[in-house]
């Protein structure tokens, strides 16, 4: 499978998927539900910050001064790193990365593997990767735990379960505890607890991603409200953090910027329950940590985002705000978008990593209402980005044929009066014909569309 | 200082405790099986106790058990994540933990539960300033860790809400 296929969707695939979710009441209720409930809270969170749009301001800067100077910040990063212990590998392509990870496990003859939730694992696919080598990974978030055992992809990247009922969970964990687990929010939690902590204590190899890294210090960060994280992180006796190449600060002060605004943003929170920062592995007389630290970073198409003006994507913190205030998302799901990224950041980024023409649809999956810009705490203008792709579809010419056609056409039938007075004439007669079938069909669907007055404006008697 | 050392430890109880921490004043709560821990910061506003890694320190201590239990002294306590970093410098741990409460999760059907991974219970146990965390954890006898000091005997240590 190529890099860019784990990524995207089949071509038209976004239509049909997201007309799936829009007929099943029981997701729409549980996606507004989780939608507005972070959205809410957000905003609650967000108030409370009385230098919040300094703080905006302020994170855009730092975040675009990396990007800026991506390879002299990795470099600053590598050296610091290394110096207390760690190791860091670059990978290309998902391929790439996927291969060293593996080659690491199967040097520690690892089995098992405690993973803690990473949209940047998924981005490389390292959860088969690892099968086909032999080695079990265990998701341990509980969310992205039950989708694992649900065989099923995150719906939202901050609430990645959110479709499954406690019935459809209790299913799954009777059937691997073997004795009955009752569909009761306290039961199983205490069964995912018993399952989990178990692989904590047993796996050879622990993964995590990285929220943000600090290139002056050397410092990962891992960000979680359940503390997997940590665990996954102390643990084990290898740990390897896979992490995006962008998702560095300067400075730790700099990462005092994000973290302030991060979990804010996702849920509301002040912080997380547990935030931790992991500056090599464990030193000289600690009894716990891990014994090496390995950082793969990778890069997966997003050199190619340095170019031009989507580079401001690459400021992006993964904290979800676009989703919940985005009118397409909050009524497909994440789904839709395909299996790693979704809502307004997925439909830019999809794009950018795996060409227009393999995600033609994701650009339009967005009403260009703008709420995402507006609820971004980073400030990336993602709606002008969206735009922006779209012109690009038509510059590239992977735009559809009968929308070229279609523009072309009303260009040329506007640009004279007697076009424009033919096609007015023509509209009346066309309009129950381009409802009836076509793109005009499908647009018009789920639309109350316009009747056009009887007789037009200029043919009314004046006076 | 403008703000008093006083009602900056009175901010930092309200704050952790609106997070799901208890609260206990110059004595450590009698929980058997609690890990204990000495919490290196406290920082007000995001209601937090910064841990360490360290040979005295083991992480396990503040994961594994149902119950953790960290010991702060009152002179540590920050106002903001700004300070701890500016308070650290650039020397850090080969672990920093900032823990804002017990594990949670709302990922069965959006509803809140506490407890999935890590402890169930967080508790913190303030130190009023000139006394060593040291001493807390060594020289108390078995009734010092019944009682908060400065309570009557008998009385029960604060509650806090559980959950956030």
């Amino acid at each position: 499978m190529s890099g860019a296929a784990k990524l995207q969707q089949e071509s038209g695939s976004f239509r049909v998927i997201a007309r799936g979710k829009l007929n099943d009441d029981r997701i729409q209720g549980a996606l507004d539900l989780s939608v507005s409930r972070l959205r809410g809270l957000r905003l609650d969170a967000w108030e409370q910050l009385d230098d919040l749009e300094a703080l905006r301001e302020r994170a855009h800067e730092l975040r675009m001064r990396v990007v800026n100077d991506l390879e002299g910040y990795l470099a600053q990063f590598t050296q610091a790193l290394e110096a207390r212990g760690g190791h860091v590998h670059r990978a290309a392509t998902p391929e790439e990365a996927s291969a060293i990870i593996v080659r690491l496990c199967q040097e520690r003859k690892a089995t098992l593997v405690a993973k803690s939730k990473s949209m940047a694992t998924e981005e490389i696919g390292l959860n088969a990767a690892l099968e086909a080598a032999g080695i079990t990974p265990v998701e341990t978030d509980l969310g992205e735990y039950i989708l694992q055992l649900d065989g099923t992809h995150p719906v939202h990247i901050i609430a990645p379960a959110i479709e499954k009922t406690k019935e459809q969970i209790a299913a799954m964990f009777t059937a691997i505890e073997g004795r009955e687990v009752p569909a009761e929010l306290e039961a199983l939690t205490a069964s995912a607890r018993r399952q989990l902590r178990q692989v904590f204590l047993d796996a050879d190899v622990g993964i995590t991603g990285c929220n943000m890294a600090v290139a002056e210090t050397g410092t990962i960060t891992l960000v979680t409200n359940e503390g997997n994280g940590r665990l996954v992180s102390s643990l084990p006796r290898t740990h390897i953090a896979v992490m995006g190449m962008e998702r560095l600060v300067p400075t730790l002060d700099d990462l005092s910027v994000i973290l302030r605004l991060l979990a804010r943003s996702a849920t509301g929170q002040r912080l997380t329950s547990s935030t931790t920062l992991i500056t090599g592995p464990r030193r000289a007389g600690e009894l716990d940590g891990p014994e090496e630290l390995h950082v793969v970073v990778i890069d997966n198409g997003r050199t190619n985002l340095l170019r031009g003006r989507y580079r401001e994507m690459l400021a992006c913190i993964r904290c979800g705000a676009c989703l919940n205030v985005c009118p397409i998302f909050r009524k497909t799901g994440g789904a839709a978008y395909g299996p790693v990224y979704s809502g307004p950041m997925g439909a830019v980024l999809v794009p950018l990593y795996v060409g227009l023409g393999n995600a033609p649809d994701l650009p339009h999956a967005s009403s260009l209402c703008g709420a995402c810009t507006e609820a971004c705490p980073v400030k990336i203008p993602l709606h002008e980005l969206l735009l922006d792709l779209r012109r690009d579809m038509v510059d590239e010419g992977s735009a559809p044929r009968w929308e070229r056609w279609a523009f072309t056409a009303w260009s040329f039938a506007w640009s004279t009066p007697l076009g424009y007075r033919l096609s007015t004439r023509l509209a009346r007669l066309g309009q129950p014909l381009g409802a009836a079938a076509g793109p005009g069909k499908v647009w018009g669907a789920g639309r109350a569309l316009p009747q056009l007055a009887r007789r037009r404006y200029r043919d009314r008697p004046r006076g | 200082m403008a703000e008093t050392a006083t009602s900056l430890v009175e901010r930092f109880v309200a704050s952790v405790e609106a997070n799901g921490f208890r609260v206990h004043r110059g004595a450590l709560p009698d929980i058997p099986g609690a890990g204990v821990s000495v919490a290196l910061y406290g920082l007000v506003d995001s209601g937090s106790v910064v841990l360490t890694s360290a040979p005295a320190e083991p992480r396990a201590n503040s994961l594994l058990p149902d119950v953790h239990v960290t010991v702060l002294a009152e002179d540590r306590i920050l106002l903001s994540l700004p300070d701890l970093f500016a308070a650290l410098g650039n020397t850090l741990p080969s672990s920093l933990a900032i823990v804002s409460g017990p594990s949670k999760s709302a990922d069965i059907e959006q509803l809140l539960a506490v407890g999935v991974h890590g402890p169930k219970e967080e508790h913190v146990v303030l130190l009023p300033p000139g006394r060593d965390p040291g001493d807390v954890l060594t020289g108390l006898t078995a009734d010092d860790f019944r009682r908060p000091v400065g309570a009557p005997a008998g009385s029960a240590a604060p509650a806090a809400a559980a959950g956030a």
